[in-house]
């Protein structure tokens, strides 16, 4: 009897040393991919070249600059694109380049550009973007949101508004392209200030449109507390 | 609330949760106390794993799977026919995050990790103040021993053992009712655990009831529960320890306890969190082999 329970307790032991064993957690974090055209200019003056640049964000919203891309101009009389995406200006118009992915056809951008004798100029790139940020759990979480270019110093600002919990440890603001998961997001700060206005430098931003999302998460337990858009 | 996210729980709501329930544990005995050299010693597995917790306004979130399994020994044994000297000692205790990948790629997001320890340990003395009556009183006291890991894995936030030192005075009442064949019990009791280095003291309380039948199989169902009484530091240097601060649970566990032999049985529970805040939303499970001397 003895030697039976012995048995029992040992083939019960090995099932819960497998129970312990670390498991796996998925989480859905798919996203359309994209494409877009990181410094579209204005216009270009005829006889001039410029090189377009691209991002390409997968389908889990991270830039993959390994993905290949094709440039088409849909006015070759007045704007001549290589394939590496160099523009030459040939005659006056309105001239329209098409950039996409060759992998995924879904992803591609359309810009525009006036070709013509005054010179070339770039886009008016917003100085600041807005958004309201709002919490997707059970945590509180809202205010107003902001990235800013001051000077070519980006700034993140949470507004006056701005209240999050602070039973959660390790509450970490992030900016990215995924709402869902900080897989390839850029960690800005922890969060220890739990109300009213604050602001983040950004050293690590080059670009006013290079992340869409602000998003909080409680790092530790790896659970989203929410987010915002900028528009 | 954003549902993408099958949480991991926290580690230190799992082991907050498994330290409670160790701690009510320590009060099975109800009011009576075991009369000189006898006692019940008890080996056991406990374990939780949970993907959801209980937020701080009390509702329940997702969190990345998340465990805490303890392996400890519980010994009861009268010192005198009033003082009985009360141990919980979790000699291994494991804590244990799973891996995070991405549904869509399938990489790993977050590797997932675990530490492995002895647990915090509980130490007691219960003197019975009314012993040998239809109702019986004791009171006990507990210290609770940070003998366990505070702040383990790469990040700190894995634990088996909150940190702190913490001393419980509780009284349990009591009495057992025969219904026909089959012997009753029923208790309750309250307790006042004070806890050091900022953490908010507790209020518990539960009650329990037990039935025997044939003198062989023994049912026990327990209502508990803790309150904080938010008395205790906001801002715990430890990255997690908000966490283990202020939490608050009513549980139901229920227990079945065989007798295999005339001295030594099998046991087996499962508690369900009714509700709570900042603590773990799932069931806890234990088996345990016990003999009463």
């Amino acid at each position: 009897m003895i030697t039976a329970i012995r048995s029992k307790l040992l083939v019960l032991g090995i099932i819960l040393s497998l129970y312990a064993c670390i498991g796996d957690d998925f989480v859905e974090d798919f996203v359309m991919p994209r494409i877009e055209v990181s410094n579209p200019i204005d216009s270009l003056k005829l006889g001039d070249s410029y090189q377009y640049k691209y991002r390409y964000f997968n389908n889990v919203g991270v830039v993959d600059s390994t993905i290949e891309v094709s440039w088409n101009s849909l006015t070759p009389s007045l704007l001549d694109i290589t394939d590496q995406g160099l523009a030459t200006s040939l005659l006056e118009g309105n001239a329209q380049v098409v950039l996409s992915s060759l992998s995924n056809p879904v992803a591609y951008d359309t810009i525009y550009v006036i070709t013509n004798n005054f010179g070339t100029s770039g886009p008016d790139l917003p100085s600041e973007r807005n958004g309201v940020i709002k919490s997707t759990s059970n945590y509180l979480l809202e205010g107003d949101v902001q990235i800013v270019n001051q000077d070519s110093q980006f700034i993140l600002k949470l507004g006056e508004n701005f209240m999050a919990t602070s039973a959660l440890p390790g509450l970490v603001v992030y900016l990215t392209n995924n709402p869902s998961t900080t897989n390839g997001a850029l960690e800005v700060s922890p969060i220890t200030q739990f109300t009213g206005a604050q602001e983040f430098l950004l050293p690590d931003v080059t670009d006013i449109n290079e992340y869409d999302y602000v998003l909080f998460f409680c790092k530790p337990f790896a659970v989203k507390v929410g987010d915002g858009q900028f528009l | 609330m954003d549902s993408s996210y099958r949480i991991i729980m926290n580690r230190k709501l799992l082991y907050l949760l498994i330290l409670v329930m160790f701690s009510t544990s320590a009060f099975a005995g109800g009011g009576w106390t075991h009369k000189q050299r006898h006692g019940y010693f008890k080996i056991s597995q406990w374990w939780v794993l949970s993907n959801s917790h209980y937020t701080d306004l009390g509702k329940i979130d997702p969190n990345i799977t998340s465990g805490l399994f303890n392996t400890s020994i519980y010994g009861e044994y009268g010192i005198t026919n009033r003082i009985n000297g009360i141990i919980y000692f979790p000699f291994f205790s494991r804590a244990l995050h799973y891996n995070l990948y991405s549904g869509t790629t399938g990489d790993l997001i977050l590797p997932g990790q675990s530490i492995n320890s002895i647990g915090d340990t509980n130490i007691g003395i219960k003197y019975g103040i009314i012993q040998d009556q239809r109702f019986v009183l004791s009171t006990t006291i507990t210290l609770g021993l940070p003998f366990g890991n505070s702040s383990g894995g790469s990040d700190g936030s894995l634990q088996t053992g909150d940190g702190e030192f913490n001393q419980m005075l509780s009284l349990d009442f009591s009495t057992s009712l025969p219904i026909g064949k089959v012997n009753t019990y029923y208790s309750t009791y309250i307790g006042f655990n004070n806890r050091t280095k900022g953490f908010s003291d507790e209020f518990r309380y539960g009650v329990e009831a037990g039935a025997t039948f044939f003198n062989k199989l023994t049912t026990i169902f327990k209502l508990y529960g803790v309150k904080s009484l938010r008395n205790g530091s906001s801002t715990i240097d430890n990255a997690t320890s908000i966490f283990s601060n202020n939490v608050e649970f009513t549980a139901l566990s229920s227990e079945v306890a065989y007798d295999v032999f005339s001295k030594i049985g099998l046991s087996a529970s499962i508690t369900v969190p009714l509700a709570g805040k900042l603590i773990y939303a799932d069931n806890a499970y234990s088996i345990g082999v016990y003999m009463k001397f």
